[in-house]
């Protein structure tokens, strides 16, 4: 029986995202699963690099447990931002989860193939979006175990 | 021993051989015999000198021969004839032999033998050569006889006495007409007219091979038939008045008739052109006329061919206008028809050579000439080229000359060369003309091919834009749907018993409305990524296929109550995912639009010469005629959303997804009764993106 992340202290959830209304409703789905969660927001790759290497305004950030991570964003896209940590030593290890609009293959194949942890396609009605935040967090913050979890 | 003196000894007579009584005078020189013999012989002398005389006079020879003594005495004409000498007095039988031509020795000791036969008549009647001493052969003929004595066994050859002729000339002169006759009947025979000889009375007498095979009858029926049998009637009397007059007149020979107007008629009947040649000779009884005749059907016939197509020239150089000229190159004179020089712009009645003609062509067109009529002359081929001539008026005339060498038959040395030309100034300027336009068309052509090429590119450039456009706008869509769908669910549910009744209600409108947002959005998402986001052709089981777009449609058919058949289908090259769109959306539609009976659905397919046709049948509401073309649009809706919701795009999906594939859809329906949708997909598809 693995012992959960959550018993212990809230996840750390960094949120790649630039609409306002999709970040909105992300918290509103985590606050309404009843998992602890400290869940962070990013507008943009750069960003999210920032937050990653705890870099300017981000120094006093934490390393989160997950990252959700959009495709389609200004500045950096999601691509670049994953191809950036696979790439990257001290984080690769942190698991990423695609949550997109774009149901295309093509996306579906390319971040497969820089080993995302999943690819989620963001549904439109907020109930089924609902059902899908409280399966990640039930997953991720009870049924995986989590890299520098188990000290 | 010779052979002769074989015969000798069998008839016991020889020189040394006792002569029996009586016989002795006959050695005797004549003069003596003469003597001894007037009075008691005299009239049997008297009869032999005449003879003697007879044959003196003559010109024969007469020999005497004692078979007792084997003496020879010869007449002084015999012995001219033999070409010995006249003092010679006797010679012996073997002297004789030697005197006969070699060749002529057996038969005539054959002969003289019979004659020497007592058992025979004595006669002796021969023709042989004489061979002369001094090498002159000569043919005589021998008249002779042997007298006997004795009788029964005891007869024997006494004497034997006779004339000898030289008939050399006689014989030359029988062999000339034995000879001549054969070299006629050969000429007559082998003749290629026919001859044909008429008596005076007209009847034939002669008919050769060429006349038998000329009127079809053969010798038998000719001969002593009268020649009007082969004359067609209406000449008969014509031509024998041209014969009377012939036979009258001085001539010996004669040609009558003209080509066409003298016929013959064979003996089938047939008329035939004749041309005949008549000759008269004097015969014993008056005159032969011998014609001799030859079949011209052949010639008439080639020479009214020639004539024709003469004409035929004549006529197609003048309606052409084609020039005609000629070089002579021995005597270096031009000829040229009127036509040929005013085409070549020269004085109409001059004696022109060579270099005149050279003057008149073109200077940049004069080496040309000169190399292709000297390459002519040289090989022997026909020529063809176009040159200019300049006229004297200075004006530029193109012409087309064809023409070829002649050489003389005998040594193959050029002699000529014969051609034609024809102005083709016109033809040349069309041609330019023809060349420029062609030049103009194809530039413009290609102008227009780059438009178009320009025009396409920008079409595809701007479909490919407007694609991406309607992929961005609707993925773009989505977001703020999401936010507006998602923030009225949570009024709606965070605040419900808050809200008044009339707030309830406009949020469940904004849902409903963002519901059908959502659907039209994610359709033209569909609908946009048909040809911009296709995956490649891969064999696809259309039963999997069905059986998985049946599954997600579970929800549906059990609401509806709906009863779909699928029969066995076959396995096609395409996008498994588009094709599935397409099943789904068609067995959707068929769910959807049904009457008053719970869907009947059929899902079939047949083999057609390149490929499949598939067809989805209902038992629905149909289409009415009107909309059956373009019920394939996008946004083509026959109902309203209360009636039958829907976006307008399921339908155009298919057929781009059908397109795609390169094949087609169509439907038929009957309104009430159902529809039934179809759409192939060929096995190599072409157009395959």
């Amino acid at each position: 029986m693995s012992v959960s992340l959550t018993t212990r202290r809230p996840a750390e959830v960094l949120l790649v995202e630039d609409n306002m209304g999709d970040i909105l409703l992300t918290r509103e789905g985590f606050k309404r699963s009843g998992y602890p969660v400290n869940l962070h927001h990013v507008e943009n790759g750069e960003d999210c690099l920032a937050f990653l290497r705890k870099e300017g305004a981000f120094a006093d950030a934490p390393t989160p447990d997950l990252i959700l991570l959009d495709l389609n964003m200004p500045v950096m896209d999601g691509r670049e931002v994953l191809k950036t940590l696979v790439a990257d030593e001290r984080f690769r290890h942190v698991p990423v989860v695609v949550l997109t609009t774009s149901a295309n293959e093509q996306d579906i194949q390319e971040m497969y193939g820089l080993r995302t942890s999943s690819y989620i396609v963001k549904p439109l009605d907020f109930e089924e979006f609902q059902r899908i935040i409280q399966i990640i967090a039930e997953y991720w913050f009870t049924v995986a175990t989590l890299p520098g979890t188990r000290d | 021993m010779s052979a002769l003196k074989a015969i000798f000894s069998r008839l016991h007579v020889g020189e040394h051989e006792a002569m029996p009584p009586g016989a002795e005078d006959r050695r005797l020189s004549g003069d003596r015999r003469k003597a001894d013999r007037r009075g008691n012989v005299f009239p049997f002398y008297d009869r032999e000198q005449r003879l003697r005389f007879a044959a003196q006079a003559a010109g024969f020879g007469t020999y005497d021969f004692d078979c007792l003594t084997g003496h020879n005495h010869l007449s002084p004409e015999l012995k001219a004839i033999a070409g010995l000498p006249q003092d010679l007095e006797t010679v012996t039988m073997d002297e004789v032999e030697t005197l006969i031509h070699p060749d002529d020795r057996p038969a005539w000791m054959e002969k003289l033998k019979g004659a020497l036969d007592p058992a025979g008549s004595g006669d002796l009647d021969h023709e042989h050569r004489l061979v002369r001493p001094d090498g002159v052969v000569r043919w005589v003929r021998v008249r002779g006889r042997t007298f006997f004595m004795g009788s029964g066994e005891e007869r024997r050859p006494l004497a034997a006495t006779g004339i000898v002729m030289d008939v050399t000339d006689a014989r030359a002169a029988a062999q000339k007409v034995v000879d001549s006759r054969a070299e006629l009947s050969g000429i007559l025979d082998s003749a290629i007219d026919a001859i044909i000889s008429v008596d005076v009375g007209q009847r034939i007498v002669r008919f050769n091979p060429a006349a038998c095979r000329m009127f079809r009858c053969t010798v038998e029926e000719a001969i002593g038939s009268p020649l009007d049998r082969f004359i067609p009637e209406r000449f008969r009397t014509a031509h024998q008045r041209h014969v009377h007059q012939f036979a009258e007149g001085g001539a010996t020979a004669r040609t009558m008739g003209l080509p066409g107007v003298f016929s013959g008629l064979r003996a089938d009947g047939e008329e035939f052109p004749i041309e005949a040649t008549i000759a008269k000779v004097r015969v014993d009884n008056g005159w032969q006329m011998t014609v001799f005749l030859r079949d011209i059907t052949e010639r008439i016939r080639a020479e009214a061919a020639l004539q024709r197509s003469k004409a035929d020239l004549e006529l197609a150089v003048r309606g052409a206008n084609i020039g005609i000229w000629h070089w002579d190159l021995r005597s270096g004179t031009v000829d040229m028809s009127a036509r040929c020089r005013q085409l070549f712009g020269v004085v109409l009645d001059a004696t022109l050579n060579f270099e005149h003609v050279m003057a008149a062509i073109h200077p940049d067109d004069r080496d040309r000439v000169k190399a292709a009529l000297q390459h002519t002359i040289r090989e022997g081929v026909e020529y063809k080229f176009e040159k200019r001539v300049v006229w004297k008026d200075g004006s530029v005339h193109w012409l087309e000359c064809i023409g070829r060498d002649l050489h003389d038959e005998r040594t193959g040395e050029a002699v000529g060369l014969r051609g034609i030309s024809l102005e083709i100034t016109e033809r040349k300027r069309l041609e330019e003309t023809l060349l420029g336009r062609n030049e103009e068309l194809e530039y413009s052509i290609e102008d227009r091919t780059a438009q178009l090429i320009r025009a396409n590119e920008a079409l595809e450039r701007s479909n490919l834009e407007l694609q991406q456009f309607a992929f961005i706008a609707a993925h773009d869509l989505q977001t703020p749907l999401r936010s507006i769908s998602g923030f009225a669910q949570l009024l709606r549910k965070d605040y419900e018993g808050r809200l008044d009744p009339q707030a309830e209600a406009w949020l469940d409108q904004l849902v409903r409305s963002v519901h059908r947002m959502r659907d039209v959005v994610h359709d033209i998402l569909a609908y946009s990524r048909v040809e911009s986001r296709g995956n490649a052709f891969r064999p696809t089981d259309f039963n999997e296929l069905v059986d998985d777009v049946l599954a997600t449609l579970d929800a549906p058919m059990r609401e509806t109550g709906a009863r779909v058949r699928r029969d066995h289908l076959p396995t096609v090259l395409g996008d498994r995912t588009q094709l599935a769109q397409v099943l789904q959306n068609l067995i959707d539609n068929a769910l959807k639009y049904h009457g008053q009976a719970p869907p009947d659905i059929r899902i079939s397919a047949r083999r057609e010469a390149e490929g499949w046709e598939f067809r989805v049948q209902d038992n629905g509401i149909g289409i009415a005629e009107k909309h059956l073309e373009n019920i394939f649009d996008i946004f083509r809706r026959l109902h309203t959303q209360q009636e039958y919701p829907g976006t307008g795009i399921g339908l155009a999906i298919c057929r781009r997804v059908v397109h795609r594939h390169g094949g087609r859809i169509w439907v038929d329906s009957l309104p009430g009764k159902g529809s039934t949708f179809h759409f192939t997909l060929p096995d190599h598809p072409e157009g395959a993106r």
